[in-house]
């Protein structure tokens, strides 16, 4: 694909809500930022059992996530995450609707990079994901 | 601290409206309509609410903080799918976008909810935490009318199709 960006990145979406994956979904296209695949999973079980399917070849960039989740629930699914070599330090961000950022007391050190507060704007995901995942600035042309 | 007034209390009666300030109510639902999907809405006019609108249904977020409350919606199902599809990318003779439609409502309430209480956590003090949005299989009411008359209530228009809301006391048992 042609890209003046480095590389391409993954991301999994994780959230009980179709409709808020399928908008955080479109935010993310929205950006502009250069992303291979969206994947998307409905509870944490889901979330890892994706993980493990796409393997050590197509690993997982960034991951958003719901914290209250039918099933295995947001803080239960990062710090399984953790338990993973290739996941120890991959961003995760949390995304909720709660009007401030105490949804993340609770979580254990370093479970989450970051929270994204709902409703979602191009502009504020992609400032978060350039922030947790450092992605270079485009080479040549700016996107 | 500037604890919300209630306009009546009773037992059996319906949950209690609480006197949040209509305008951070409307902006909220506003805010939330446009960046949600690129919706307008259309202030509250003195027509009734044009018969053939659909069945109203409810979507409720209870939240706790400085006070307990929760934000009620009611909606027809149209509007959810008019939503589904425009969050979904869909057509909107696409049957799945029906399917979405309680969905894309619930997804209103909860985000319609997190503003408001930011706005109130500015007003009020304090930190409010929201729960996950619950709808009813039936509507409160039918009848359109009666449910624009339930103290509290704000009326818009999203697409001609009638958006309602209001912040009532949580009941002590049960969802609604």
């Amino acid at each position: 694909m042609d890209t003046p960006y480095a590389r391409q990145y993954n991301i999994l979406v994780v959230d009980d809500s179709a409709t808020t994956r399928a908008v955080i979904k479109r935010v993310i296209h929205l950006t502009g930022l250069p992303i291979r695949d969206i994947h998307e999973a409905a509870d944490g079980s889901s979330a890892l059992a994706t993980l493990e399917l796409l393997g050590a070849e197509n690993p997982v960039d960034l991951i958003f996530t719901d914290l209250n989740m039918p099933g295995m629930g947001g803080a239960e699914f990062t710090r399984q995450l953790r338990t993973i070599d290739r996941y120890k330090s991959t961003p995760v961000l949390v995304i909720s609707a709660q009007p401030d950022a105490a949804c993340l007391h609770g979580l254990e050190p370093d479970a989450v990079q970051g929270w994204l507060s709902k409703p979602f704007t191009p502009e504020g995901v992609r400032d978060l994901i350039h922030r947790v995942v450092g992605i270079p600035e485009p080479q040549g042309d700016a996107v | 601290m500037n604890t919300p007034q209630r306009f009546f209390s009773g037992t059996g009666a319906p949950p209690a409206p609480i006197d949040v300030d209509h305008n951070l109510l409307v902006e909220s639902l506003i805010q939330a309509l446009e960046t949600m999907a690129f919706l307008s809405a259309d202030p509250p006019d003195d027509h009734p609410i044009p018969p053939g609108a659909g069945t109203p249904f409810r979507v409720s977020v209870s939240f706790h903080g400085p006070f307990r409350g929760m934000l009620q919606l009611d909606a027809p199902l149209a509007l959810g799918e008019t939503l589904a599809t425009i969050l979904f990318c869909g057509d909107p003779s696409d049957p799945e976008m029906a399917m979405h439609a309680e969905d894309s409502l619930s997804e209103l309430g909860n985000v319609t909810c997190g503003l408001l209480l930011r706005k109130l956590s500015v007003l009020h003090g304090g930190h409010f935490e929201l729960q996950v949005p619950k709808w009813a299989p039936e509507p409160a009411s039918p009848d359109w009318n009666d449910l624009t008359a339930i103290p509290g209530t704000v009326a818009l228009r999203v697409e001609g199709l009638p958006l309602l809301a209001r912040v009532t006391e949580c009941p002590t048992t049960g969802a609604f």
